[in-house]
């Protein structure tokens, strides 16, 4: 688990599609400054499309987010209208290869 | 991790391509300790959320599905002026003061772009719509879009009266238009390919209490962007790599799976090899 600014004990897990991509507990989360705010707590969301301000890409084409949910545990995958969400944590992947 | 990895996110198990949603879940273990209060999403009065059940978790600290635009007015002109009404919000609301790149976002209905797969996912009788950031000139404004919610401020709790959270997770859905040009991409321009900083395509992020008063120079911030990689085994780039921020200006924002900034120690490259 995670701890105090700087060290590299913290952890970030991802899931698409119901399959976990990504997990890795090594992770310095808390950046390295030793600040009071550092750590200290979600305060707020930004529902963004930005390209770095010295990219030259030209935009185009859109880019959409939908039915974002903050939570203490797993949350799963909608369900469809008015259900409940599969709140099933999935089943580890299986036949993954490193190459 | 490869671009086997990428190509998971790029289609889905279901065997979807990327013309369609995709859903993301990401756990952000920021700190030890979790705080055990139970809560829920703050119910909207008379607007009832899509995932009602799933937001009524005792560990639901927030919900937007996005379904009812009257939420998140923009008035054009100079100031561009707009805000996010969400329960969830600290007072109720976030306006203009927080907020930036509003010309260039839109809630629109989810019937403009492919069938999510679940399906629509209405709010009763209210129909389903989505977020978009409209970079399309065929079709609007262009630019960065941002809607900024304020969840707390410092020394405060959530509004449904839950302890600041450190460790959390997040799920949202994610669509791009077939297109869609990511930094780099040599779609619209394949001179500008290696151009400065072709980096940085921000989709959610997210920030402690003083984050919206300058969030580059937040003391931390946290969230998914894609990314430029180049795969020296096959000698190619990819320019909408799935990456994960975390730190600060400080320790120059690390990011996961692929860090490039993270020098001699703790590398993480699994996107290589490198």
């Amino acid at each position: 688990m995670a701890s105090g600014a700087g060290v590299a004990n913290g952890t970030i897990e991802a899931w698409v599609d119901g399959v976990k991509i990504y997990s890795a507990s090594d992770l310095p989360t808390c950046g390295g400054s030793p600040t009071s705010e550092v750590c200290g707590g979600l305060g707020s969301v930004d529902i963004v499309a930005y390209h770095n301000g010295a990219d030259t890409t030209s935009w185009n084409g859109q880019q959409v987010i939908d039915n974002l949910v903050i939570a203490t545990s797993y949350i799963g995958p909608p369900a469809g209208g008015g259900g409940s969400g599969d709140t099933t944590p999935p089943a580890a992947p299986q036949n993954l290869r490193k190459r | 991790m490869n671009r086997d990895i990428k190509r998971s996110i790029m289609y889905s198990e279901s065997g979807h391509s990327s013309k369609y949603f995709f859903s993301l879940w990401v756990l952000l273990l920021l700190f030890a300790g979790v705080t055990d209060l139970r809560a829920a999403a703050p119910l909207r009065p008379g607007q009832p959320y899509a995932e009602a059940a799933l937001c009524a978790r005792a560990d639901v600290i927030f919900c937007e599905d996005f379904n009812y635009p009257q939420n998140f007015p923009v008035t054009l002109g100079s100031p561009v002026s707009g805000s996010w009404s969400n329960p969830g919000l600290r007072g109720g609301k976030t306006t203009s003061s927080d907020q930036w790149g509003l010309a260039a976002r839109q809630i629109n209905p989810d019937s403009t772009y492919p069938t999510k797969p679940q399906g629509h996912m209405p709010s009763g009788s209210q129909p389903d719509s989505v977020w978009a950031a409209n970079w399309d000139p065929a079709k609007g404004a262009q630019g960065d879009g941002s809607t900024w919610g304020t969840l707390r401020l410092q020394g405060e709790n959530y509004v449904n009266g839950m302890a600041p959270a450190k460790d959390f997770y997040i799920r949202f859905q994610y669509y791009v238009t077939s297109n869609y040009a990511w930094p780099g991409d040599p779609k619209t321009d394949k001179y500008a390919y290696g151009s400065p900083n072709p980096v940085d395509n921000k989709i959610v992020f997210f920030y402690p209490p003083g984050g919206q008063d300058n969030p580059t120079y937040s003391s931390y911030d946290a969230g998914a962007y894609a990314s430029s990689v180049w795969d020296s085994a096959n000698n190619a780039r990819y320019a909408d790599t799935l990456n994960f921020r975390v730190g600060d200006a400080g320790d120059n924002y690390k990011s996961f799976p692929m860090c490039s900034q993270c020098g001699t120690t703790n590398q993480h490259n699994e996107y290589g090899p490198f």
